[in-house]
């Protein structure tokens, strides 16, 4: 490509630009305004189901699931107090369960100590009773009753009491959440939302502090990270903004410098957002936090590029409006460049397979565009504002002068010591490189998150008693033939299963049919313990369950489904170590399918999700980085029209993605949505000094044709740019840095990394390789 | 509490005379309605088909017998379908004195025993895995909830008091309930039940309305969660009113003994 012509077309546009300028004010302004109407249809999401894409087959598996168990989601609440026998604490736990059951959107079911189904076994018969009378007794011998008929079943007691009474566990099974379609009519708040926020606001009231309650259960887990995900977004951004106030303040000197990048920051994310708002593009806090953070560096950086060419220009020749035409001839390509190669970079996040990644991807290339856009129509206007000064009578003497003859001295110490620098930088990345062997990935909330962060200290002391549980799995078990399900002989494996589950270091409880089955059974001789087992009649295992229906039991369907074709168990964990709960998982299904040899064995709900979701984030994080290397390399050959041009523009930008890859190895920091994000995204930003610095030193080596000459010449002029825009974007990363939440503080720790390694191959590497490959052509020749 | 049989229970209505909206309040309207003849013994099949918002279904069948004794009823029922559960049979003695527990019977062939349940399930439970409670099955007092006339309305061509119901018992599922009347036969023809949060919750129809033995009988009964998109149908087949039937048959050794 000639650049040279390129410039030429950027300073005919910027010329368009400066003498329509209220044209341009006016169609801004108008842009900006449906861009705002767009941002208030964006609708956050919250599920986990939403991350995966519609065709994938781990959603299709619990999409069915759902349609034949209902919802796999629930809220429970952990009560604790000194005695939960107490009339006082049995009438707040009473309270606390009929409020929950009508006052949450979605519940569908309360199971508690005092809302139960509970059969006792009597010499000719049954008797259907609450543990719990209507009426609570005052007495103590009656409140010992009740105490004594909670654990009279063992097998139910362990499930609902603690073992020393301070304890219960109310559990609210819900109701399925609608389809996307059917809510957004009546709400912007996903319904796992309204959900956590409810139960959150009705436990936490007031009138029932003496039940210390504690909530558990996923939709309660998202709305409390949606929650601390917008604080912390708050606080990071509003360090973002004063950090690289400073720095502009610092770099430019100047109030117009200031206002000019940070107004079309905000502009283009106004733009950006409403954009994604009006296309109705997937968002989450996730996804929000990186298009913000990243849109707000590049939009900085740009400017920063363009306002460093016009500030001298200004400063040597006073001339407001031709100073602003020549630092968009000279810059207006390089900005436009280093946007669509990081918004290239962005793209490749389309090769995962999971709908967050690709919508990071998405978001903040619209985003980017927005920023090449302001950056190219906005930044001039604004900066056109304001009267001609005296030209600096000597140029020398003025900062400017003296930073760049000082970045020129830099040059050529570069290339003098040339063969250090590169024994250094191959011994850095080797290092690094064996780091990336170590990379983990990780799901759990205490690898991600950290007990730092409030919510999730709860949620894991929670975890920690007798009966608080976070997370479940379900084991589902499709039998090849109608009403199989029901045959003892399956009922018994299933048994024999669970006891299985009960070996197993992680879990908690489980719950099954063989449950409801062995409670009748017992109850109906007698409460006999001898009976508490599966009959080994199928006639009778039938009766059981129909009994137990016209009892007014509703369980049965959650376990069994309508056509006795699949029988599900459910494990409780009581914590989640994501390497140890795949082992768990396949063992279970190992089993399972030696027990079941003719039937389809498979776990759904949340924690194969995440372990499916750890192999897609650690695929899609080797091919979205492979991908944004190609597709880098392919746009720099594009571009500059040499293959020698693309490698050299992509050996200074391949260290960083191994110093981040290595460093997470190293410092053993997992990979999770947000740290799969930084290797692709550093290597889209790190690239744009790359060609901030090819496309001048090109331009250089045309007019002088000696690479030194050139090299030191580049310094002059984009040194001082190259090193504010990495120091703008790294404080703007670091940001994160002073975050509680783990992910958040180590992704801002690895892309302050990445851009400060990218700065420091640019500065040495780069101008080395050049000269090494003689990019631009043989100099004996060209001089 | 009196209950009657289930399935005759929102059936079985008889116009007594022409009654205008501004002369009459709900409440007297309601208590028309549980004033119907329904016979003083009853006998009909009663099919059953759960569905799931999936399209999976459950169906049972049983066959079914009830006396009224003066303000108590007797009744005695058999379920004949699926297979496994063939001859499983309840007897239920329903007592119209609200303080005293119905007595219930249980006869499990494959126990080959009759096992006495006691207690009570809540009235506000779903019967039998459907979309029913047993207060839907029921006919109540009608005090026990407050009626409000709201307005005639033509539906399906037929003119109809719409009544709006809000139960005194603060346990029950529903926070208030819509029912459509048909002013020529008393039969509930439709009716909605609102949830705590006032959202509709379960829609209720009844069809193939006609006269047996000179009673207004509903062939068909149909409830629909449409929060879970669970819905029962509830058909009623063969209904004879008044048959011959001896008090000997609602006991525990008829139930033992079986069809």
């Amino acid at each position: 490509m000639d650049i040279i012509k390129i410039n030429s077309k950027f300073k005919w546009m910027a010329n368009w630009i400066i003498s329509h300028r209220s044209v341009v004010i006016g169609v801004f302004f108008a842009f900006i305004a449906f861009s705002f109407l767009g941002t208030k249809r964006m609708i956050m999401k919250t599920s986990f189901d939403d991350y995966f894409v519609s065709d994938d087959p781990m959603l299709i598996k619990t999409n069915e699931f759902k349609s034949i168990f209902g919802n796999d989601y629930y809220v429970a609440v952990l009560v604790k107090n000194e005695d939960i026998f107490s009339a006082k604490s049995l009438k707040l736990i009473r309270e606390l369960s009929n409020e929950l059951k009508d006052s949450l959107s979605y519940a569908e079911k309360v199971t508690s100590l005092t809302d139960i189904e509970f059969s006792v076994g009597t010499e000719d018969g049954m008797t259907i009773e609450q543990i719990v009378p209507d009426e609570i007794p005052t007495d103590q011998a009656s409140l010992d009753l009740i105490k004594k008929k909670a654990y009279s079943k063992p097998y139910q007691a362990k499930k609902l009491v603690s073992k020393d009474g301070t304890m219960t566990w109310i559990m609210v099974k819900l109701r399925p959440f609608p389809e996307d379609s059917v809510w957004k009519k009546t709400s912007d708040i996903g319904p796992d939302m309204i959900t956590g926020k409810e139960a959150g606001l009705i436990a936490h009231k007031e009138k029932y502090a003496a039940l210390s309650p504690s909530v558990s259960g996923m939709p309660y887990l998202s709305y409390e990270k949606v929650q601390y995900m917008k604080s912390e977004m708050g606080r990071m951004m509003g360090f973002a903004f004063i950090v690289s106030i400073i720095v502009m303040l610092i770099v430019t000197r100047s109030l117009r410098g200031v206002i000019a990048p940070l107004l079309t920051s905000i502009s283009a994310l106004i733009i950006g957002f409403g954009c994604i708002g009006w296309l109705g593009l997937y968002v989450d806090m996730t996804t929000v936090m990186i298009a913000l953070i990243l849109t707000f560096a590049c939009s900085i950086a740009y400017n920063i590029h363009l306002y460093n060419f016009f500030k001298t220009r200004f400063v040597e020749t006073g001339k407001r409006k031709a100073s602003i035409i020549e630092a968009m001839c000279e810059t207006g390509w390089g900005v436009t460049l280093s946007g669509l190669t990081t918004m290239a970079a962005m793209m490749t996040f389309l090769a995962m397979h999971i709908v967050p990644m690709r919508a990071i991807g998405i978001n903040t290339s619209l985003c980017l565009m927005a920023v090449l856009l302001t950056c190219v129509f906005i930044t001039p206007v604004v900066l056109s504002f304001g009267k001609d000064r005296e030209p600096s009578p000597n140029m020398a003497k003025s900062f400017e002068g003296y930073v760049g003859k000082h970045f020129e001295h830099f040059g050529s110490l570069v290339l003098a010591k040339h063969r250090s620098i590169v024994a250094i930088a191959i011994a850095i990345t080797l290092l690094c490189g064996i780091g990336l062997i170590y990379v983990e990935p990780a799901f759990d909330v205490e690898k991600t998150v950290g007990r730092k962060v409030p919510y999730v200290k709860s949620f894991l002391e929670l975890c920690e008693t007798e009966l608080g549980s976070m997370y479940a799995y379900d084991l589902m078990i499709t039998l090849p033939n109608d009403n199989d399900a029901k045959k003892p002989e399956n009922l018994q494996k299933l048994d024999s299963l669970a006891t299985i589950v009960d070996g197993y270091k992680l879990t908690k409880r489980h719950n099954s049919v063989t449950d409801i089955v062995k409670d009748m059974n017992c109850t109906l001789n007698g409460n006999d313990m001898k009976y508490y087992k599966i009959p080994s009649d199928a006639d009778m295992v039938a009766q059981l369950l129909l009994l137990y229906e016209n009892a007014g039991g509703t369980e049965s369907e959650y376990w069994m489904d309508y056509d006795y074709k699949r029988l599900r168990l459910q494990i409780e964990l009581n914590s989640y170590n994501s390497n140890e709960v795949e082992l768990e998982m396949e063992d279970l299904q190992r089993e399972a399918r030696k027990l079941f040899p003719d039937a389809h064995v498979s776990t759904v709900g949340n924690i194969p999700q995440f372990t499916v979701m750890q192999q897609y984030v650690e695929r899609g994080q080797m091919w979205s980085m492979l991908l944004s290397v190609l597709v880098i390399g392919i746009i720099l050959f594009i571009i500059f029209g040499s293959w020698k041009v693309a490698l050299v523009g992509m050996i200074p930008n391949i260290a960083p993605a191994i110093i981040v890859g290595g460093m997470m190895g190293w410092l053993d920091y997992p990979l999770d949505m947000m740290t799969a994000s930084l290797i692709p995204m550093v290597l889209g930003i790190a690239v744009d000094d790359t060609i901030h610095f090819i496309n001048h030193s090109h331009v250089a080596y045309d007019r002088c044709g000696n690479y030194e000459k050139a090299i030191n010449m580049t310094f002059r002029t984009e040194g001082m740019a190259i090193v504010m825009s990495t120091i703008i974007i790294s404080a703007t990363f670091s940001g994160f840095i002073i975050s509680d939440a783990t992910q958040m503080s180590n992704w801002g720790i690895l892309a302050v990394a990445g851009m400060v390694s990218a700065l420091l191959a640019d500065l040495f590497l780069t101008p080395i390789l050049f000269k090494y490959l003689n990019v631009f052509g043989v100099e004996n020749r060209k001089e | 509490m009196k209950t009657k049989h289930f399935a005759l229970l929102l059936t079985a209505l008889m116009a007594v005379c022409n009654i205008h909206a501004a002369d009459i309040s709900g409440r007297d309207i309601m208590q028309k309605v549980k004033n119907r003849e329904d016979g003083d013994t009853r006998y009909s099949t009663i099919e059953m088909t759960l569905i799931k918002k999936s399209g999976q279904k459950r169906i049972r069948k049983l066959e079914s017998w009830a006396m009224d004794i003066d303000k108590d009823t007797k009744k005695i029922m058999f379920f004949t379908y699926p297979g496994d559960v063939k001859g499983t049979g309840f007897l239920t003695w329903d007592y119209d004195d609200t303080n005293k527990n119905d007595d219930k019977w249980l006869y499990l062939p494959a126990m080959k025993k009759t096992r006495r349940i006691s207690g009570k399930s809540s009235k506000t439970d779903y019967f039998m895995g459907s979309d029913f409670t047993y207060n839907d099955m029921s006919t109540r007092n009608v005090d026990e909830e407050t009626h409000t006339f709201l307005r005639e309305e033509i539906l399906d061509g037929h003119k109809c008091w719409v009544i709006k119901s809000v139960p005194k018992d603060k346990d029950e599922i529903y926070s208030s309930r819509i029912t459509w009347i048909r002013q020529d036969c008393l039969v509930s023809v439709k009716a909605e039940y609102y949830d705590k949060l006032n959202k509709l919750h379960r829609r209720f129809t009844a069809s193939n309305i006609k006269i047996v033995q000179d009673i207004w009988t509903t062939g068909v009964m149909n409830m629909e969660n449409v929060q879970t998109g669970h819905k029962t149908i509830i058909q009623i087949g063969n209904p004879k009113y008044n048959v011959k039937v001896e008090p000997t048959l609602f006991t525990v050794t008829k139930l033992e003994k079986g069809l």
